[in-house]
């Protein structure tokens, strides 16, 4: 009787174990899959912030060359205007 | 080390995550849930930069849009302005163009641009996280040099002050050096002085040099003509003609050249009329014959072209009857059109020189009586009245002129040479000079040139009131030149002032000054000495 006991305690003991390492793996998994799911997020953040530095980079290109040529129109106008107008005399 | 603008926070998303003190029912819940937690203010602090940073492109996009549209708005102006322009319209007068303001360009240069104002938003929040430096200034107290003793620990401008100190030192040296080859000269008028007047003296030789070429092979000061006849030519708005006038009377008188340059400036500014011009070549050759035909272009060139005597006595059986009624007629009557009277007097008079005119007329009387009536024509046309008077003595004349031509010639030449006289009191710097300089054949040439060209286009009434403008611009030019010879140093003076009182904390500013010290240091060290001098020299002359 008693072996039978013992045999009984250690088969429940043997499914407790499984089951504990059931759960485990099942948590275990669900970490994993939790870690995934974060990194595309952390992945997807970092693709925003390359594409907002990309973008902000040739935003300010782009302006600066839009400045450049603005000014060299300026400069151009400020010289036709030069000669166009008459000027103002001293007197 | 690179210097991050934007910082998104947190970095490590899962460190930490994980309360020690708090029992969990599962740990691996809790550190995802707090790495996503960390996720979502990463998501949060980049939402924000993102905002800034969009932030920062739509403030200079609008900066560029207000730009493009004032410059619109100038350019549509320019437009309009444009439109209005009139190219026959002259647009600076001799008078107005040295009271005018010469334009200074308002191109503003960044400057610091790397300084704490311009430091971007987010980046001075990052600093104003880092720790301050430690109050050294609370011990200046205690400092006997009286320097700032946060200076020794950080001093941000201190590179620009080194650069500035250098570069200030810089140009006071080389103001220096240069500023002791001028005093040199002015200080010492034995060594230095004398050469700096050789090396301004060279325009002088030159021109000298020229005028020797010009009388030996006839070649052409023209250049140095044009010059200064352009600009009182635009007054008058007759280049085209004077210009195509000036070569021929070059080419043909070479001797009296130098001398006339000057002379025929003043006389051409009297004579508003260019058109005439291309008869000039011709009264260069024959003063006085040319003169007489100096009526029409076309013809005097094709009368001149051959034996000037010859073709004189052709025509001057036309010409000398038309003198008297021309001169009756033109010296009451403002003569605006010579041809007009002249062909009347031809139909009055022909009787008179039919007889001379087979045999007799073309050598003695043709010429001087052409001489006369010209001189009396020129003076009736000669805004001056008393030549007006002048006229009748001078029809008397041409009985005498059976004196050769050189005879006649002097009488005109008197009578010209007075009419020179009257300009000089508006003028008196060149009046002067040409007085002395002038060859009385010269003077008569031009005078009659002058006088003959001006009746046909310009009544007499018109002349004077030319005469008084062109003259006025040649003064102001001198008195503008010798103004700028003073401004200038007074500019320097101030320049000087103004540099050492404030101290040059502007990067432009100060590479500006030490451009314009180096460019004046090559430039305007011999220039300047050169024109003053150069111009003292021609005023004197005048």
């Amino acid at each position: 009787m008693t072996t039978n006991v013992n045999f009984w305690q250690f088969e429940r003991q043997i499914l407790k174990m499984a089951n504990r390492g059931e759960a485990v793996q099942k948590q275990i998994q669900q970490d994993w899959v939790n870690r995934e799911y974060i990194e595309i997020i952390t992945i997807s953040i970092k693709k925003i912030t390359d594409f907002l530095n990309s973008f902000d980079l040739s935003c300010r290109s782009k302006l600066a060359g839009l400045n450049e040529k603005l000014t060299i129109l300026e400069r151009k106008i400020d010289y036709l205007e030069a000669c166009v107008t008459k000027g103002e005399t001293l007197t | 080390m690179p210097l991050p603008k934007r910082l998104i926070e947190p970095v490590y998303v899962t460190r930490g995550t994980l309360p020690e003190d708090y029992p969990l029912p599962s740990e691996l819940e809790a550190v995802t849930n707090g790495t996503l937690a960390n996720t979502v203010r990463q998501l949060s602090s980049l939402s924000r930069h993102a905002e800034d940073l969009f932030g920062e492109l739509s403030r200079d996009a609008q900066q560029l849009y207000d730009r493009s549209n004032s410059l619109q708005a100038r350019i549509d102006r320019l437009a309009i302005k444009v439109t209005q322009l009139d190219s026959t319209v002259e647009e600076v007068s001799l008078q107005d163009i040295h009271m005018r303001k010469a334009f200074k360009s308002s191109v503003v240069f960044d400057q610091q641009i790397f300084s704490r104002e311009t430091m971007p938003t987010a980046m001075q929040e990052t600093y104003n996280v880092c720790d301050k430096p430690p109050p050294l200034d609370k011990l200046n107290c205690y400092r006997d040099d009286g320097k700032d003793g946060l200076k020794f620990y950080t001093d941000p401008n201190y590179f620009f002050d080194l650069w500035r100190q250098e570069m200030l030192n810089d140009t006071e040296r080389m103001m220096h050096d240069k500023g002791k080859k001028p005093h040199r000269p002015r200080t010492k008028d034995s060594g230095q002085g004398y050469r700096h007047k050789k090396g301004v003296r060279q325009p002088h030789n030159t021109r000298e040099r020229q005028k020797q070429i010009a009388r030996e092979q006839g070649e052409y000061i023209m250049p140095q003509n044009t010059i200064y006849r352009t600009p009182q030519q635009i007054h008058q708005s007759q280049i085209p003609a004077e210009e195509l006038m000036m070569p021929q009377q070059h080419v043909q008188q070479r001797p009296p050249r130098p001398n006339s340059i000057e002379i025929r400036r003043s006389y051409q500014q009297e004579v508003p009329d260019g058109i005439q011009s291309p008869a000039y070549p011709p009264y260069d050759e024959n003063p006085y014959q040319h003169g007489m035909y100096g009526q029409g272009p076309l013809s005097s060139e094709s009368l001149y072209a051959g034996g000037t005597p010859t073709r004189g006595s052709k025509i001057r059986p036309s010409v000398p009857p038309p003198a008297p009624p021309s001169n009756n007629s033109t010296p009451s009557a403002s003569t605006p059109t010579r041809g007009r009277g002249i062909p009347a007097g031809r139909d009055n008079l022909p009787p008179p020189p039919p007889p001379p005119e087979a045999s007799m007329s073309p050598p003695p009387n043709g010429i001087p009586a052409h001489v006369i009536r010209q001189s009396s024509q020129s003076r009736s046309n000669s805004p001056h009245s008393q030549h007006a008077d002048t006229p009748e003595p001078v029809q008397d004349l041409p009985p005498p002129p059976p004196a050769p031509v050189k005879q006649a010639s002097p009488p005109k030449q008197q009578t010209p040479v007075a009419p020179p006289p009257p300009p000089p009191p508006p003028m008196p710097m060149p009046m002067v000079v040409n007085g002395p300089t002038m060859t009385p054949m010269l003077n008569g040439d031009l005078a009659k040139i002058l006088n003959s060209a001006p009746p046909k286009l310009t009544p007499v009434k018109d002349r004077p009131m030319s005469k008084p403008p062109m003259v006025d611009p040649r003064n102001d030019l001198l008195k503008a030149i010798r103004d700028g010879i003073k401004l200038r140093k007074v500019e320097k003076i101030e320049q000087k002032e103004v540099e050492r009182g404030n101290g040059l904390h502007d990067v432009a500013s100060i590479l500006a000054r030490r451009v314009a010290v180096e460019f004046s240091e090559s430039e305007s060290g011999s220039d300047s000495e050169c024109d003053s001098e150069g111009w003292g020299e021609n005023e004197t002359s005048a």
